[in-house]
């Protein structure tokens, strides 16, 4: 087991719902957003959640959004660890014609020096569970004593090769995002700025521990074997029995395949399930950048009295599951997961230190 | 500060000339599925799963891929291909750095924990791995394939026994078969030598 965790210092976000957490919970209270077509051929139309910030130059937008997150997440310590989570990287700025970097190195770097870090800087890259990976972590260096504090910032900003890639898998629905629907046909790309920063000050919200398998079977999907170890180890390492568990942020993504899995993973370890939610109808698949946003997107709804409706979609009878449609009647422990390409299977516990945020 | 003893070793840099028809050998087949940068991390996995006389990587041992320039020339050719609709599906899985880990996870018949990450200090992965492993040790490489190539890994194992003295020490040192342990601690390497009484292998 690990060190009783590290706590949630600050967080900011920018994502699809707005530029910032106050306005992002405005959004979603007043019923979110829908995503916006992205045109990459005569005949390849996809669907993507974008940060409202229409600036055309990647660079700026991007230096100007990584700022304002890490602005609102309230960063004290910059010589602390950064890890920058991240899929597709600078690759919307490759696009529009910026020339390669000497290495992908060189970018985290950049990234550091608009904030003025002089902490070490790492880019973690394991696909969609990037940022829960690099929670993970900051939390372990954190409980070992090799930092105070660190910050994951997970960042997927637009661009057109992730949104082909996905789409060149079969991976995309072409309409909206379906999370556990009966008509569900695949994924929703969206951006997201997500400033996740730790500490081992005392918060409201803690991070327990957590776990990441990978599994070479599929690796553009996930399994429910893998679904059920990583759950069971997040949960020994956190110190905590599957009973304590109130509700699960899931993955849910709208996958025919991997919703299925990981339904089937969550059922061979809880009995009765608790409850259940998931964001991607609201913000889109973040990839790299998930595992931070949906993290400060759900404890910002929490701390808020919010809760994040579940999508109006038909539930497939298959799965026998329901999203929540309000707060849960206890709220203390949270498991948050990510799954899906690469193999990555991560997930979080957080604790409500409040106790019941109902 | 936890001591690790160096269980196997890969540090042959640059790997042979015909490394891609060495693991080809190895595996009795060409690896599917997968670009030449994650065919050269397998290659290094693999070499030194043997140095340390284990055929397969225990589920509960941390996989850790350490990168500067990951899989670039795939990505590059995955861009050019996207300019005009989409990339061949297999294109855009071997543009991606995270696809390294399921690769290594079929072939290293390994379920466990895994990252892929870039840091300016290959000492600093180190550093990380080191704090996430557990009692089964790590496997930690430094993958690139600019040049001639670099895949140079450490399997790491917790040492049970007395501790050895360790003196302060460079990443580069650890190809160097007389290091035996290292321990790694805010930023810093310290490393132990075998002595001709403690020398064993």
């Amino acid at each position: 087991m690990s060190f009783a965790g590290s706590y949630l210092q600050g967080r900011g976000l920018a994502c699809a719902l707005g530029l910032d957490l106050p306005r992002a919970l405005a959004c979603l209270a007043a019923g979110g957003v829908r995503p916006a077509p992205m045109q990459l051929a005569p005949d390849a139309c996809f669907p993507v959640f974008t940060i409202p910030d229409a600036d055309p130059d990647w660079h700026a937008r991007a230096r100007r959004l990584v700022g304002a997150a890490v602005a609102e997440c309230g960063v004290v310590d910059r010589a602390a660890p950064l890890l920058l989570a991240s899929s597709s990287l600078n690759v919307g700025a490759l696009e529009q014609g910026s020339p390669f970097l000497p290495d992908c190195q060189r970018f985290a770097e950049d990234v550091a020096e608009w904030l003025d870090w002089r902490g070490p800087v790492f880019w973690v890259s394991t696909a969609c569970t990037s940022s829960l990976v690099a929670l993970l972590s900051a939390h372990r260096l954190i409980g070992a004593g090799e930092a105070d504090s660190a910050l994951v910032l997970g960042l997927e900003l637009t661009n057109r090769f992730s949104c082909a890639g996905f789409g060149a898998l079969q991976l995309l629905d072409p309409v909206a995002p379906r999370p556990l629907a009966a008509d569900r046909s695949g994924l929703v790309l969206g951006e997201a700025v997500a400033a996740v920063y730790l500490g081992r000050g005392a918060a409201r919200w803690r991070l327990r521990g957590g776990a990441n398998r990978v599994d070479g079977s599929n690796p553009a999907g996930a399994s429910r074997q893998t679904v059920e170890r990583m759950v069971r180890a997040a949960l020994y390492d956190s110190g905590i029995a599957a009973a304590d568990v109130d509700l699960i942020k899931l993955q849910a993504a709208g996958s025919p395949h991997n919703d299925a899995e990981e339904i089937a993973g969550i059922k061979t370890v809880f009995s009765p399930l608790p409850a259940l939610s998931t964001l991607k109808a609201s913000i889109g698949h973040t990839l790299g950048a998930a595992g931070a946003a949906e993290l400060a997107l759900l404890t910002a709804c929490i701390d808020a009295g919010l809760w994040p409706a579940p999508p109006a979609c038909l539930p497939d009878p298959d799965l026998e599951v329901a999203l929540a449609p309000r707060f849960p009647p206890r709220l203390r422990f949270i498991l948050a997961q990510i799954l899906g390409f690469g193999g990555g299977h991560a997930a979080l516990v957080l604790e409500d230190c409040n106790g019941s945020s109902t | 500060m936890r001591i690790w003893r160096i269980a196997g070793r890969y540090f042959e840099d640059p790997p042979p000339a015909d490394w891609r028809q060495r693991l080809a050998s190895r595996l009795g087949e060409r690896p599917r599925r997968v670009g030449a940068w994650v065919e050269l991390a397998l290659y290094g996995a693999l070499k030194c799963l043997d140095s340390a006389g284990e055929t397969r990587l225990p589920d509960e041992a941390l996989l850790s891929v350490s990168t500067l320039h990951g899989p670039d020339i795939a990505l590059r050719a995955a861009l050019a291909e996207a300019r005009s609709g989409l990339p061949l599906p297999i294109g855009f899985l071997t543009s991606q750095p995270g696809q390294v880990l399921p690769a290594l996870a079929r072939y290293l018949d390994w379920h466990g924990e895994g990252r892929c990450l870039s840091c300016r200090a290959p000492a600093l992965a180190l550093q990380l791995a080191c704090v996430e492993a557990g009692p089964a040790g790590l496997l930690a490489g430094w993958v690139d394939e600019d040049g001639p190539g670099r895949s140079l890994w450490l399997r790491l194992l917790p040492e049970p026994g007395p501790a050895p003295t360790l003196v302060s020490g460079v990443f580069d040192a650890l190809a160097d078969p007389v290091v035996t342990h290292l321990a790694s601690s805010s930023a810093q390497l310290h490393l132990a030598r075998s002595t001709p009484e403690t020398a064993h292998d």
